[in-house]
């Protein structure tokens, strides 16, 4: 198992984020995350990405507490937070040259990134004077530029431009295939469905469905009725 | 190895090019025409060690280890030894105390010198400083004040006994001062606060992102429901808004808080003020009185455009600016300049009680109406022009503040304007000793009623003409650009 939430529960102010869920999620899988919007899907994210303390329950990453041995997991993950912010006074090579010395990648690694991430032409660009989609494609580059074995994706295709999500869907996809675990929080179920073949679905920090993504779609043409129908069923 | 990339990298974000490269030929040409000069007067150049100390402390007392956003979404989110990246990080921060210290101490170097202990004492005392403030920075408010403690017991010593302060080990360098400064560098990594570092970086959205409700009636803040009134509504945002690192038992938590900031700043005004005055009461020696008068005003004028110019960083463009801009900014400016003016009332006291026995100091109460009335506007025109950033979600912003060539400007002018404002007050201080220079009392008092009349005829311009439209505007625009939304 790559990904582990063992009775995860987070109160914020008396607010319940998440309240005692578990899951599981093998290596090489990739699963989609879904629920509507307060349901907890960031919350999850933050406490696998060890950037936020569960109440109680634990979290592991390619079978290490990210709480207890935070640096093992991190070596093992990528995350795309929720409206990335990338280091804006440095340029787009700068950024990337400085989280491959954080991970202590190799200099190769940087122009891979950029080419894969199309970010050619914005290389020496200052982070902070590019536009809203091309931040996020450098986000993007900064989340998988060491391969990692697990790759957490919150809303990974805001911002971007039909093209580029098509590309990008491809490199996750190629990740994916590549042997790197997805776990994907997303509105977007056409994005859910290319990119996933599991579904987790919360609602009001609890999980409130779970199964394939072949599942799901059998589920609407049986009721004969959209998927996103379905879905919004579910979470009712 | 990577520990300097880090370091680099860190560096890279806070200081742009041309900063670097004026601090560093300023330093040269000074350290040049300096050389040797000073040696004879080891006292004053301790005193101005001393002085950059207290500066420094005041900074980070006042605010807190500077989380930026990309710390939290990168990299926390790598496997960096958390407490390797805070060191990287703190070094990057004082990169500038080793010019200020060089060109300090530079005057008392001199040919037949320890060369060796002279740099071997600088090394050690910068790691100790860098180290320590941002230390102090790091932990809650209460156990700042107990780490702080080493830091007061310098400056006393430097005032007091300059010879068992560590820095005197900079003007008179020798094997014992290298000791010393070993061991408070030793003390200082002791210090470094591990364990608030670790939680930093594995619950950052917890440590920092956590909001509390709404605040209790007691401490002031209005529960619920605005005032129906523009104004009502910008004195009630202005004065009922307040971000500060509180002690919880998960550890320290930058939270906002709801609270009327007049119950914060009064009692420390106030308290401070009537120190001072005590103290001014119990010396009667002219030189002290000198010293005390114009270093307190010094300070006053520091913070109040420190904290002043903080406060635009909160400002929301696109909510506030719904209503038509210059309007929004003047009841802004209003109730902010309302506001500085009641919080520095205790000190204008207490330079004009001064003033009846040590007359000079009457010119800093009125230096500081005339700061009351233009600071408010000015510090958020200089934050823009410089580009502060804003701050947004977890109460963080966004990138470093950057030391800039517009920051070196700006810190120029801001120089420039207090020594503007201290005329007056200098020319008193002539006119006291030297009996001849009698002429020069009511020049300092007509000199004063030119500032008071400029300095109000500037408020009334940017706050209640309709001619100050125009600046505005540039505000906005600039705001705009600067990332604002
Ligand atoms: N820092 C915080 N302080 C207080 N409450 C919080 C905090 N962060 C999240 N919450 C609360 O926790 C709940 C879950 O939030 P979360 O951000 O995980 O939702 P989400 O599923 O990502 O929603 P969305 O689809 O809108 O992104 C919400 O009720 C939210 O208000
Ligand atoms: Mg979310």
């Amino acid at each position: 198992m790559c990904i582990t939430a063992s009775e995860l529960t987070k109160r914020f102010n008396g607010i319940t984020a998440l309240n005692g869920i578990s899951f599981r999620i093998g290596c090489g899988e990739a699963a989609a995350l879904l629920g509507p919007n307060g349901a907890g899907k960031t919350t999850t994210l933050r406490i696998f990405a060890g950037l936020l303390k569960p109440d109680s329950g634990s979290a592991y990453v390619c079978s290490f507490d990210v709480q207890r041995q935070p640096r093992e997991a991190k070596a093992c993950l990528g995350y795309l937070p929720e409206d990335a912010v990338p280091f804006l006074n440095l340029t787009v090579r700068e950024n990337l040259e400085y989280v491959a010395v954080l991970r202590g990648l190799s200099d190769s690694v940087v122009d891979d990134a950029i080419r894969l991430l199309g970010l050619e032409d914005l290389a020496d660009r200052t982070a902070g004077s590019l536009s809203r989609g091309n931040r996020q494609r450098l986000a993007i580059a900064l989340a998988i530029m060491h391969r990692p074995r697990v790759l957490l994706l919150d809303e990974p295709l805001n911002y971007l431009d039909i093209p580029t999500q098509e590309s990008v869907i491809r490199l996750f996809r190629e990740l994916n295939a590549s042997g790197s675990t997805l776990f994907v929080s997303t509105h977007i179920m056409s994005i859910a469905e290319r990119l996933t073949s599991r579904v987790i679905m919360i609602s009001k920090g609890v999980i409130v469905w779970q199964g394939t993504m072949d599942e799901l779609k059998d589920n609407a043409a049986s009721a004969g009725e959209r998927i996103e129908e379905v879905v919004a069923r579910l979470m009712k | 190895m990577r520990f300097l990339r880090i370091i680099y990298f860190e560096i890279k974000q806070l200081y742009s090019k041309w900063f670097l490269a004026i601090l560093i030929t300023v330093l040269a040409i000074y350290a040049f025409t300096s050389f040797g000069v000073g040696s004879g007067n080891p006292r004053l150049i301790l005193y101005n060690l001393n002085y950059l100390i207290i500066i420094l402390l005041i900074l980070y007392l006042s605010t807190s280890f500077a989380v930026v956003r990309p710390m939290i979404d990168v990299v926390f989110t790598t496997q960096v030894d958390p407490v390797e990246y805070y060191i990287a990080r703190a070094i990057a921060t004082g990169f500038i105390y080793p010019i200020a210290m060089i060109m300090i101490t530079m005057p008392t170097l001199r040919p037949g010198l320890d060369l060796a202990y002279y740099v071997a004492i600088l090394l050690l005392l910068l790691g100790f400083l860098i180290l320590f403030t941002a230390n102090i920075q790091l932990i809650p408010w209460r156990s700042k004040i107990l780490l702080s403690i080493p830091i007061f017991v310098i400056i006393i010593l430097g005032y007091i006994k300059p010879e068992l302060s560590p820095l005197y080990g900079l003007v008179r360098p020798g094997p014992i001062y290298v000791f010393y400064a070993l061991a408070l560098l030793a003390l200082s990594i002791a210090t470094i606060p591990r364990q608030g570092i670790r939680e930093l970086t594995t619950n950052a959205y917890g440590v920092l992102g956590e909001q509390p409700p709404i605040m209790p009636r007691r401490l002031g803040a209005r529960p619920i429901g605005l005032p129906r009134t523009p104004w009502g509504i910008a004195w009630v945002t202005s004065t009922t808004n307040l971000t500060f690192m509180m002690n919880s038992p998960q550890g320290s938590r930058a939270v906002s808080m709801r609270i009327n900031i007049f119950i914060i700043l009064m009692p420390l005004t106030i308290s401070f003020a009537i120190a001072y005055c005590i103290v001014a009461l119990l010396i009667h020696n002219t030189g002290a009185q000198v010293f005390l008068s114009s270093y307190s005003f010094y300070i006053i004028y520091l913070m109040l455009y420190a904290f002043s110019a903080s406060t635009i960083s909160y400002e929301r463009l696109w909510l506030s600016l719904s209503i038509d801009p210059t309007r929004y900014f003047r009841y802004r400016m209003g109730a902010r300049t309302l506001i500085t003016a009641i919080t520095l009332l205790p000190w204008i006291t207490a330079y004009a009680l001064q003033g009846m026995y040590f007359r000079p100091a009457v010119y800093l109460a009125a230096a500081l109406v005339s700061a009351v009335m233009t600071s408010p506007v000015l510090s958020w025109f200089i934050a823009a022009y410089v580009g502060q950033p804003q701050v947004r979600e977890l109460q963080m912003m966004q990138r470093p503040m950057m030391y800039s060539l517009r920051a070196l400007l700006m810190l120029l002018f801001i120089f420039i304007a207090i020594s503007i404002y201290m005329t007056p007050y200098a020319l008193a201080l002539l006119a006291v000793y030297y009996q001849g220079l009698a002429i020069l009392w009511p020049i300092s008092a007509a000199l004063t009623a030119v500032l008071l009349i400029a300095s109000a005829a500037f408020l009334y311009y940017a706050v209640v003409s309709e001619s100050g439209r125009g600046m505005w505007a540039w505000l906005v625009n600039r705001l705009s650009e600067d990332g604002y939304v």
